[in-house]
């Protein structure tokens, strides 16, 4: 069986030669010699074989072409030869001037058959038959026919079926001059022999003479000439082809920046220049690190949709690919004939894949893209024949894949102003995001909102999964935690009871303490930014509250962003942890100065907010203090209206009388009584309301002239005053030697004060009590630990006082009331609407007085329903004699008060 | 008659009025007082006071509203302050006697209902 391989039905080899030419040439060759026929076998680039593509013989050894011609002129024919081979000798001219006549002389031969001699379209590789040897040893021969049929029996080939033998062979090898190959470097050509031509001699024949066989070397090399010509011209025309095609690719690449469009070209492109059965084009991507099969043909059937959904690949996944890629950097060309298995072993990874099983191919050739060194993808191309790839073909491929890396490259560029828009759009939205948080947080003007909306805004601008807020506290030791915003809900629902309100969970939040001092937080809260990693939050957590070392273990296997939230750039006000769960995330530059910016406006927000609400709480003092007020103007009014009733109605009595005449004098006395007594109260009243308004700043000292005062008689011209009107029994239990340092007039102000309060809240017929004792202020310290000036003990003295206390069994003062009741305006609030009679001025400028006279008031015990003792006490003191006298005047009214109403001392215990 | 204030010195003074005036008046020092008086069978000319702790005038007018019956005995004659006069509106009184006053006043009451 003959090896040969039949030319591809398909193929259009023939176009490639010039065969009209190439026959005229032999013709003319056969003219030269005594040879009756000739073949020319021709290398086939695709089946790298040599294939017969012309036979020209004589006409009357022609079988079946012309039989009539070869039974007619039959005998002319030596005489023709010899003419032919004495015209050669003569005219050595290697230009054919073939006279019409003779041309028909030989005929092409159309006899085909594996016993034929050199059918037409008989192909051989090397070293098959005579043409294959001579093509192997690039030597010419010249054979006898035994010779040759030795030649095919040893290649097992059935011997020459034809009707006649010729004498002897002569083969010649048509070599390609040396300059063609000069510049195609790239690899050695593996046949620089363009065809073999076999003469042959049918007729009885003597043999070639040497001169005769130079004719025929002379002949076969301007063959090779002219072979090579065409073949250049062929080339050039091919290389125009393939310019037009790179001209157009490259003009439609830096215009067109689909991906679709690009692998539609390059498609078209590698099909009209080479051979291909399967395309594969990858493309890299140096931000990603990733592979992106984006164009796949397997055997002439594309593979849809890759362009849109590329098939991925990590580099580590092509370990070959990225070899070749990154080290070889070079195109790959890799013959898969059956001889080189270990080549598609090697290189399995590259011929599998997306674009199919690829083992099958015979030609292999994987291109580089590459801009500069780096690489940006690769072009793979199989082909069914092989050695199909030529130096040309490689190269124009590569100028291709050249210009499409370009373009690719270009609209990654063209592409980076666009990404450069779009980020500073997105930069714009961020912008626009941290305006509306700004205004959002510098608008609330409550804290706690404020705060909540502050971590809430910094969680959603940076795509936070936890972010908290702890405030520094005054003395600086302690961050205790203010708001907390958790995506997850885990904390919220750790720590949120189920029924628990908003107010719940932002006690429950507080108790989340962190240490500051010492602690690694205060040593970096001076950076802008910083995380805390694993050993400075264990740090943290061992100095930690319990919440504190529950909220951190929240955190564990992670970074902490904090970033201190600063007011002025200066004063810390806290700081904010931002929880970095997705495995340790790093936050972006911008994304840390959006929370800076956010934390600078907050703690603005915050002191505004804080400022705000001290603001309201005044505001709120300020207005309850004005309700207050009003309501004191109503009591003061009424207050003032009864001894203004009191005075109109009796002198208004007074009068009527007169005029009537019925009038008695002890009428007149009592009425008068009546009148000056209500003047009394109602002067006092008046006094007490300018004195309370002369006392409005707390800080204001009054200045009191103090002088020995006797007490019991400020206590008897104060129940004497009171007792003009009342049926309350008033017992005064005083001793007349005890004398305290004190104001006259305002002692008896405030001994009137407390009695008057005493009788106002007391039952009819309740006791009530005034009683004094002289002790040392240490024993009283001893009584009422927190009523002494310990100024004064501490001071080393521990002088002589006296305490008095006015006790009542009235309805009695709340105990949250007790300290209120001192203050201006403020009475003792009652279960009724009903208005209470009464300033409200009373115990607060009480208090100011014993104060201003170096003693203390007080509340000392109150029993709701049961009564109330208020105490104060004074400094001791002994009767001045000078001063005394001043004192006398109300002594003795409190003397002629005493014995009209004797009930003071009447019931006294 | 009655005088009903929480103030012993307006009571005094009223006593003294309608003594001079030859009536001999009782008193109650507050609305509880006085209502326990009026839901006797006695008929009372009252001067009432507005203000009062505990149990104020205008307690004791609402609480005789309700009993008709009581009510048409009496007369009353409210005392209170002119600022507290919208406090009075509505209520079921005879006469309103503005304080501080003058014995004429109290006299215009007693022409109008004792003659």
């Amino acid at each position: 069986m003959s090896n040969a391989i039949w030319g591809d039905p398909k193929s259009t080899s023939d176009e490639h030669y010039p065969l009209k030419l190439l026959k005229s040439l032999l013709q003319d060759m056969l003219r030269q010699v005594p040879a009756s026929g000739a073949c020319l076998a021709l290398y086939d680039e695709s089946i790298s074989q040599m294939v017969v593509r012309l036979h020209l013989r004589c006409r009357e050894y022609s079988a079946g072409v012309d039989e009539a011609y070869l039974e007619a002129g039959g005998a002319q024919t030596r005489p023709l030869l010899r003419r032919n081979s004495a015209r050669l000798a003569e005219r050595p001219t290697p230009l054919p001037e073939v006279p019409k006549s003779q041309d028909e002389r030989f005929v092409p031969v159309h006899s085909s058959g594996e016993t034929a001699l050199f059918p037409l379209g008989s192909a051989y590789p090397p070293g098959q038959d005579m043409i294959g040897v001579t093509w192997r040893n690039d030597q010419s021969y010249y054979l006898s026919h035994d010779q040759y049929q030795t030649l095919r029996a040893r290649a097992h080939q059935l011997p020459i079926d034809e009707e006649f033998t010729p004498a002897w062979y002569l083969t010649v090898p048509l070599k390609a001059p040396e300059l063609v190959y000069e510049e195609a470097d790239r690899r050695p050509p593996r046949s620089q022999t363009l065809g073999v031509i076999v003469l042959y001699q049918i007729a009885p024949h003597g043999g070639l003479q040497p001169h005769q066989r130079q004719i025929v070397q002379q002949q076969a090399e301007r063959i090779a000439l002219y072979l090579q010509n065409d073949r250049l011209m062929r080339l050039q025309m091919r290389t125009r082809d393939h310019i037009k095609n790179l001209q157009h690719i490259g003009m439609t690449f830096p215009n067109s920046l689909q991906l679709s469009d690009l692998v539609e070209e390059v498609y078209r492109f590698v099909v009209n220049t080479v051979d291909v059965s399967s395309v594969l084009l990858t493309l890299y991507d140096r931000d990603t690190k990733k592979l992106y099969d984006v164009f796949a043909v397997n055997h002439g059937r594309r593979i849809d949709g890759l362009t849109d959904r590329p098939v991925i690949i990590n580099p580590a996944e092509r370990p070959r690919w990225w070899q070749v890629m990154q080290k070889e950097k070079r195109t790959l060309l890799l013959s898969l004939d059956r001889h080189e298995r270990e080549e598609v072993r090697a290189n399995q990874e590259l011929l599998s894949g997306t674009w199919g099983d690829q083992t099958d191919a015979q030609t292999f050739l994987l291109i580089p893209m590459k801009m500069f060194t780096r690489v940006v993808g690769s072009l793979s191309l199989t082909s069914q024949r092989s050695q199909t790839y030529g130096p040309l073909e490689i190269l124009v491929l590569e100028t291709m894949v050249q210009v499409i890396t370009v373009a690719i490259e270009n609209a990654k560029l063209y592409e980076r102003p666009r990404l450069a828009l779009k980020q500073s759009k997105r930069r714009e939205e961020a912008l626009a995001a941290t305006i509306s948080a700004l205004q959002a947080i510098s608008t609330v003007l409550n804290v706690r909102e404020l705060l909540h909306k502050f971590v809430e805004s910094v969680a959603n601008l940076i795509k936070a999964e936890m972010c908290s807020f702890f405030q520094l506290m005054p003395d600086g030791k302690d961050l205790v935690a203010q708001a907390v915003f958790d995506r997850t809900g885990k904390w919220n629902a750790y720590d949120r009871a189920p029924s628990s309100g908003h107010d719940d969970h932002d006690e429950l939040i507080q108790m989340i303490h962190l240490p500051f001092q010492g602690s690694p937080l205060e040593k970096l809260v001076d950076e802008p930014f910083f995380y805390l990693e694993e050993a400075a939050l264990d740090e943290i957590a061992q100095n930690c509250c319990e919440s504190g070392t529950i909220f951190l273990r929240e955190i564990r296997n992670q970074k902490l962003l904090v970033v201190p939230v600063r007011r002025y750039q200066t004063d810390v006000v806290g700081i904010l942890a931002i929880h970095t769960p997705q495995v340790n995330r790093i936050f972006q530059p911008e994304e840390i100065s959006v929370v800076m910016a956010i934390s600078a406006q907050a703690a603005n927000a915050i002191r505004n907010a804080q400022l705000f609400e001290q603001i309201q709480e005044a505001n709120a003092e300020l207005q309850r203090m004005d309700k207050v007020k009003d309501e004191f103007i109503v009591t003061a009014s009424h207050e003032l209206r009864t001894p203004l009733s009191a005075i109109s109605g009796y002198s208004s009595l007074l009068k009527k009388q007169g005029e009537n005449g019925r009038v008695t004098p002890q009428q007149v006395l009592k009425y008068a009584n009546k009148i000056v007594g209500s003047t009394q109260q109602l002067k006092d009243l008046v006094d007490n309301m300018t004195q309370a308004a002369r006392m409005g700043a707390l800080e204001k000292n009054l200045e009191l002239e103090l002088v020995p005062s006797q007490l019991l008689a400020a206590a008897q011209t104060a129940t004497n005053m009171l007792n003009l009107n009342l049926e309350q029994p008033i017992t005064v239990n005083i001793s007349p030697d005890l004398w305290v340092q004190g104001n006259t007039l305002h002692l008896r102000q405030v001994i009137t004060n407390l009695l008057d309060n005493a009788v106002k809240y007391s039952p009819p017929h309740g006791r009530i009590e005034i009683k004094a004792r002289a002790m040392r202020l240490s024993q009283l310290a001893e009584e009422q630990a927190n009523q002494v000036d310990y100024d004064i003990l501490t001071g080393g003295e521990d002088p002589e006082i006296v305490k008095v206390s006015i006790c009542d069994e009235g309805e009695g003062i709340a105990p949250e009331d007790a300290e209120k009741i001192f203050e201006k305006f403020v009475r003792a609030p009652r279960s009724l609407t009903t208005p209470v009679r009464g300033t409200g001025l009373g115990l607060f400028i009480c208090r100011r007085f014993i104060e201003a006279m170096g003693g203390r008031l007080w509340l000392e015990i109150s029993i709701p329903g049961r009564g109330s003792i208020f105490s104060f006490y004074l400094m001791r003191t002994q009767p001045a004699g000078m001063r005394e006298q001043d004192d006398t005047e109300p002594e003795s009214e409190a003397q002629d008060a005493q014995s009209a109403y004797p009930t003071a001392e009447g019931v006294g215990r | 008659m009655l005088v009903v204030d929480d103030d012993p010195v307006i009571r005094d003074m009223m006593a003294d009025i309608l003594e001079c005036e030859g009536y001999t008046p009782e008193t109650a020092r507050n609305g509880q007082e006085a209502l326990h008086l009026l839901q006797g069978p006695q008929s009372y000319l009252v001067f009432l006071d507005l203000m009062m702790p505990a149990f104020s005038g205008k307690e004791v007018c609402e609480r005789l509203a309700a009993h008709p019956q009581a009510r048409q005995r009496h007369i009353i004659v409210l005392m209170s302050a002119l600022d507290r006069i919208e406090e009075t509106t509505g209520l079921d009184i005879d006469m309103l006697m503005p304080k501080p006053f003058v014995v004429s006043d109290v006299e215009e009451a007693l022409n109008t209902y004792m003659r």
